[in-house]
């Protein structure tokens, strides 16, 4: 009966908040792009595995098509990181029905296994190509039921995974979620969530990005994983009940991890990671990536939309008396 | 002007000053076992009634008189009291007591077992029906058994050369005050104390200068507040013997006090005893040829529940209540108190000058990301005085400097105050929401004020009162 009620929370949670997405990262997360590099960079260039999985949740109210849009999805142009010269190819490849995010390997941070779960919907490689360079590729239409149904979400779960399969250049884009093949409109309801973020910091120190892990009210403690932070400022986490805690940062080509106990008052909701970059000696083209387990080693889901809200920390004023 | 001169001119004004105030405050009357042509005086509270001195004619055959005057001598009477008007029939006390020769002012322990009073010390000789002037007074006591008054004994410090008279015991039974005029004193009669101490009674001390002058100071009465009332023709008298009171502060008599009209009058007043609240009381007089005893009331309420003033405090602590102690704080808080001013910290305090509706607000200062962020938590403070009567006035002053007082600041709810009454401690009242007073004397007194409020619909009328200390210090120890 709990475990029904806490379903349920979860269902109006999403409607609730994530009324206006669906551009991947969204507004409130304020970071420039995703970022996925070829399979034969670097990882010091600051991705770990070449690879990035995001599931979009699209309401089973929703009956009309669905597209997904990618921005500048190719590898070369202004926006794109060089190595050398661009010989990069990324795959972005969309997946719908069963299996598609239910698949145990889809919901791991590492490209293994059956992380290409459910059915290919759609898929496009693109290399150096100055027609999508800061341009959109949309993918679709898809009919909502091409995803898979899942009731904890009250929705269609699609994915959609991009690889840098050839190459060494790092891309750099993002997603849109739309109702419209050359536009973003948005879908009412509709959110998207990753478990492992990869992407590119901002250049300028005083832009400060955050991405939102969902609590669950099983979570006791999190542990948050970050690499190639280049020790570039710091992570911070705010919350409805934490001020700033702040977290290890990892160095080049590095991890680095930080563990810390949830409160009971950050239980169902979405904590606040920001990343604040440091101010001297400044850190451009910072290509970084996180994810957050908990206690059981579970995944925290990062919606763009963080349910919720953005978590703020309530401040209370206290009052004594002086005697 | 002379020093002397100029004194007196302050105290006159202290009193006439007060006298306008609150003359009207006591109302007075004489007893009616009160005799024309005899003298009743020196009242002592005893069981149900009192008992008292007089003169009057007891017998048809022999009455014995004074030598110097031919007047007859004095015995102990009691009369009961019936209810707060009616008096019993006056009783004279058992020959055990009174003898053929003055039995005068008496005093009681507090479980009225033991008397002790005034008499002729040589009280057994038969001398005719008159008395010989060398026969002095001096003070006996007697146990009061159910089997009558037994075991007279002669005070220790009695002396046939000179009067010992007067005695006053005090509640806790250690100290006795008494008239004397032995030598070493001031001048004419003095008081004196005994204590006793492992059941003795110790050496006659002398009150001292405040107390006794080169006139006569007698009839003490010493209250179990530790006030002590006695008469004297001296302290500024304003006609003959009035009544005065003094209190010791920090082991010193002050100044003493005269009690004000109508208790005392251009004629003799004198043995004044009162009740344990101060609020009723007996006194004697001769303003109606012969001593009478008459009864005194004050009209000036009582403020039984009376407490502590507490000064009203506008200063609190304002914090972030719900910081976690796992959290590196990197930010800083800036308070906006509503009235004007700001204060930067985690914790502040700020005094508010005035009380008032306010809005305490919290901005949050980033400092890693330079960031503000405005208004992050409210609270709104209503700030109010402490609901009681209030006395407004400075808490040190000078001997003779006017100090103002007022009721101004006072905060009841639901209590329409009619009427403010203020005891300065140092025997003077008055009335009014504003006032001011004088203190003649260093020491610290009790201010009290209590107010009531209007009548209600059933006619009933509220009242409060607190009370807060001043002190008053002499110009010369300034």
């Amino acid at each position: 009966m709990i475990k029904k009620f806490y379903i349920i929370t979860i269902l109006i949670l999403i409607i609730i908040t994530s009324s206006i997405a669906q551009p991947v990262p969204a507004e409130d997360e304020n970071i420039p792009y995703l970022m996925t590099f070829g399979k034969l960079a670097e990882t010091s260039w600051g991705d770990d595995d070449f690879s990035q999985t995001f599931f979009f949740v699209i309401p089973e109210e929703h009956k009309i098509p669905i597209f997904i849009r990618v921005y500048d999805p190719d590898v070369g142009g202004k926006i794109d990181e060089i190595n050398g010269v661009f010989d990069t190819r990324v795959t972005y490849s969309v997946y719908g029905g069963n299996e598609c995010y239910t698949n145990k390997d889809a919901q791991s941070t590492d490209p293994i296994g059956n992380y290409k779960s459910g059915n290919l919907l759609a898929t496009k490689s693109f290399g150096v190509n100055p027609r999508y360079d800061d341009n959109w590729y949309t993918f679709g239409p898809f009919n909502p039921t091409e995803g898979e149904y899942v009731k904890k979400f009250g929705g269609y779960i699609f994915k959609i995974i991009a690889e840098g399969v050839s190459g060494d250049d790092g891309n750099m884009y993002r997603y849109f979620l739309s109702t419209s093949q050359n536009s973003n409109n948005r879908i009412e309801g509709a959110n998207a969530f990753a478990y492992e973020y990869s992407f590119r910091m901002h250049n300028d120190p005083n832009e400060v990005s955050h991405i939102y892990p969902y609590v669950d009210d099983k979570t006791i403690s999190v542990e948050e994983k970050n690499f190639d932070w280049d020790s570039d400022g710091m992570i911070r986490v705010v919350s409805v009940a934490r001020k700033g805690l702040i977290c290890k940062i990892s160095g080049d080509d590095k991890w680095g991890s930080y563990k810390f106990k949830i409160l009971d008052e950050e239980m169902n909701s979405s904590l606040d990671f920001q990343f604040i970059k440091k101010r001297y000696p400044q850190v451009k083209n910072n290509n970084v990536v996180i994810s957050v387990k908990n206690q059981y080693g579970d995944l925290l889901p990062f919606y763009v939309v963080p349910i919720g809200g953005v978590p703020k920390y309530k401040y209370s004023i206290g009052v004594r008396k002086k005697n | 002007m002379g020093r002397y001169k100029k004194k007196m001119l302050v105290i006159v004004f202290l009193i006439s000053g007060v006298f306008s105030a609150f003359a009207q405050d006591y109302i007075i009357t004489r007893l009616p076992f009160n005799t024309k042509r005899y003298d009743e005086f020196a009242p002592v509270y005893f069981q149900d009634g009192i008992i008292f001195c007089s003169n009057r004619k007891t017998g048809v055959f022999v009455n014995y008189t004074d030598d110097r005057n031919g007047d007859f001598l004095f015995d102990l009477y009691r009369v009961a009291q019936k209810t707060r008007t009616k008096w019993g029939e006056v009783k004279i006390l058992s020959n055990k007591i009174n003898t053929n020769f003055n039995e005068g002012p008496a005093t009681f322990n507090n479980r009225e077992t033991e008397m002790f009073f005034t008499r002729n010390n040589e009280a057994s000789k038969k001398i005719g029906n008159s008395i010989n002037r060398k026969n002095r007074l001096g003070i006996f006591s007697g146990k009061n058994t159910r089997n009558g008054w037994k075991n007279i004994k002669a005070f220790q410090y009695n002396n046939t050369n000179y009067n010992v008279a007067h005695p006053s015991l005090s509640d806790d039974g250690n100290f006795l005050y008494f008239a004397s005029d032995m030598p070493g004193g001031f001048g004419g009669i003095d008081l004196y104390v005994c204590e006793k101490n492992r059941g003795r009674w110790g050496k006659p001390e002398n009150l001292g200068a405040e107390v006794n002058t080169k006139g006569d100071e007698v009839f003490p009465f010493i209250h179990q507040s530790g006030r002590l009332y006695f008469s004297s023709d001296e302290h500024g008298s304003i006609g003959r013997l009035d009544i005065f009171y003094t209190e010791k502060v920090n082991g010193e008599w002050y100044k003493p006090i005269a009690l004000d009209q109508p208790i005392n009058s251009r004629y003799d007043d004198f043995g004044l005893i009162i009740d344990a609240f101060k609020k009723s009381g007996l006194f004697c007089s001769d303003r109606n040829k012969s001593d009478d005893i008459y009864s005194f009331i004050t009209l000036f309420p009582i403020f039984e529940n009376m407490f502590r003033m507490k000064e009203n405090n506008f200063c609190y602590e304002f914090f972030e209540k719900g910081s976690v102690n796992t959290d590196s704080l990197q930010l800083k808080y800036e308070w906006d108190f509503g009235d004007g001013e700001k204060a930067k910290g985690l914790e502040v305090e700020h005094c508010f000058k005035n009380t008032g509706n306010y809005i305490v607000q919290l901005n949050v200062i980033d400092e890693i990301t330079g960031d503000v962020y405005f208004n992050e938590a409210t609270y709104q403070l209503p700030i109010e005085k402490i609901e009681q009567v209030y006395i407004n006035c400075k808490d040190t002053v000078l001997v003779g400097e006017e100090i103002k007082m007022d009721g101004y600041q006072t905060n009841l709810k639901n209590f329409d105050i009619a009427e403010y009454y203020w005891d300065f401690g140092d025997g003077r009242r008055t009335k009014g929401i504003d006032i001011t007073h004088i203190y003649s004397s260093p020491g610290i007194y009790i201010v009290q004020l209590g107010v009531f409020s209007k009548e209600d619909a059933q006619g009933n009328k509220k009242k409060q009162g607190v009370y807060k200390n001043i002190v008053v210090l002499d110009k010369k120890k300034k």
